[in-house]
């Protein structure tokens, strides 16, 4: 019967630990994705804040919590292997400068909400899909929103970066990646850096 | 031989689990590790299509440069007419009534969900959107609050489109229609004809009453989108595209296809 106990915790530990560290890795994520949003709203409905210190702070924080360097290099797509890497770097930057921008523009419509977590789906090594739903005040239906959630290895601090935000199946970096293949096949990677300027100084 | 024969006789049954317990803390360990670290930062391990991943179709545009035409149209309509009546809308109704409106347009459209399960053969959504709708009509005010949704009665909305798909048809080429929109070939008998007449409440309802509701929901509607086309008009590079992309895989995450159903890929 010993024997058998034995044998039952060897199996136990052997199978069961690595699941249950997926659990521990979900509730993680889980925590991370409520402590962005939390911190977000506390930004946008702090009445005590002015406009534009709205703005800077939640430029910060979603420069603090966005995947930049990995997403500009994702929406480059097929083209990423033609283009130099002083190129990348450079149009990594200006793509960062606008991405955070119209993100923090974008977080004014978003007072009011309040967002549940659903589930987390592991897609990939260190990658996760965090579903929720946000729901608006005074409104039944919610809306769903996906974070696509990396986890970085070698990050000294906090370990997790988004990399795309996918509102109702919609996911702003495919967009972005369509968007910008188009206008490299036909104007190269240069046309693209200087319409990213261009509409960076437009909305400053 | 003889050593191999000693070497048996001594593993005792205790012996054997000892080995077998640490072996599997190593194991675990070794796979914990695994999990924490697992890959490096490579791009390629992060590489990923979210349509794809959610076995959903990608856009087909063969008829782009005609589609861009009636998009540039469909733009200034929208400019000079429909922006302006949503933007009237949203300023002189608070986010309650906003609500009430968007909930009551919705359960007028829930009929069609009904027939459209029926088409399907799923007696489940049958009976959900059928109870929706009755329970959102007499409890919730004529629909104007949605009760039904906190007894779990929130069927996904169905159209002739989503029928379609449910027997394997996909999205086909996308097409923009002049005043309406974009929209995919599957799906485009579905707001002028499909919707209304699939609907059994346009049979019963004043006509007058159903072209005011279309109206509103229309209104609504566009009221809600504000916020993206806003997003799009002050950052996109190409509205075309990023317009078409949220059309199109906002009505694919909608859609259910049959089982090991593949789309169909164009180049």
């Amino acid at each position: 019967m010993k024997v058998i106990n034995r044998i039952l915790l060897c199996i136990y530990v052997l199978v069961f630990n690595p699941l249950a560290y997926a659990d521990e890795e979900a509730e993680k994520l889980k925590v991370y994705v409520n402590n962005l949003i939390t911190d977000g709203y506390n930004i946008v409905n702090d009445a005590s804040l002015p406009a534009d210190e709205k703005v800077k702070r939640s430029s910060t924080l979603i420069r603090a919590n966005l995947h930049l360097d990995w997403m500009a290099k994702y929406t480059l797509g097929r083209h990423k292997k033609s283009i130099s890497a002083a190129k990348i770097k450079e149009f990594t930057e200006v793509y960062s400068r606008f991405i955070v921008q119209a993100y923090a523009d974008l977080s004014k419509n978003y007072s009011d909400v309040k967002a549940v977590v659903k589930k987390v789906n592991k897609v990939d090594d260190n990658v996760f899909l965090v579903s929720m739903e946000i729901f608006k005040k005074d409104s039944d239906s919610p809306v769903a929103v996906d974070y696509l959630v990396h986890k970085l290895v070698n990050a000294k601090q906090n370990p997790y970066k988004v990399g795309d935000i996918i509102t109702e199946g919609v996911s702003i970096l495919n967009s972005q990646q369509t968007e910008f293949d188009n206008i490299i096949s036909n104007n190269g990677i240069d046309a693209l850096i200087s319409n990213l300027k261009e509409k960076l100084s437009k909305n400053n | 031989m003889s050593l191999i024969k000693l070497v048996i006789e001594s593993i005792t049954v205790k012996r054997f689990t000892k080995c077998f317990l640490q072996t599997a803390l190593i194991l675990n360990f070794a796979l914990g590790e695994v999990l924490a670290k697992g890959s490096d930062d490579s791009e390629e391990k992060y590489s990923y299509n979210y349509n794809q991943f959610n076995v959903k179709c990608t856009v087909y545009d063969p008829y782009e440069k005609l589609n861009r035409k009636i998009f540039a149209f469909n733009s200034v309509v929208d400019t000079f007419l429909l922006r302006p009546v949503a933007k009237i809308y949203g300023r002189f109704t608070n986010d309650y009534t906003k609500n009430r409106v968007g909930s009551f347009v919705d359960n007028i459209s829930e009929p069609l969900s009904t027939v459209n399960y029926s088409l399907q053969g799923n007696p489940e959504g049958i009976l959900k959107s059928f109870w929706r709708f009755a329970i959102n009509s007499t409890f919730g005010i004529a629909g104007m609050f949605d009760v039904a949704s906190k007894f779990g009665l929130k069927p996904p909305q169905q159209t002739l489109g989503s029928t379609l798909a449910h027997y394997g048809t996909g999205p086909g080429p996308y097409i923009v229609l002049p005043f309406y929109g974009g929209i995919n070939a599957r799906d485009a008998s579905d707001p002028i004809i499909s919707d209304i007449l699939l609907n059994p409440l346009t049979y019963s309802l004043d006509k007058k009453f159903m072209l005011t509701v279309t109206g509103v929901s229309i209104v609504d509607m566009r009221y809600k989108l504000m916020p993206l086309t806003d997003y799009v008009s002050k950052n996109s590079s190409d509205p075309y595209i990023a317009v078409r992309e949220a059309i199109f895989n906002q009505r694919e995450a909608k859609i259910v296809y049959p089982t090991g159903y593949k789309c169909q890929t164009f180049k």
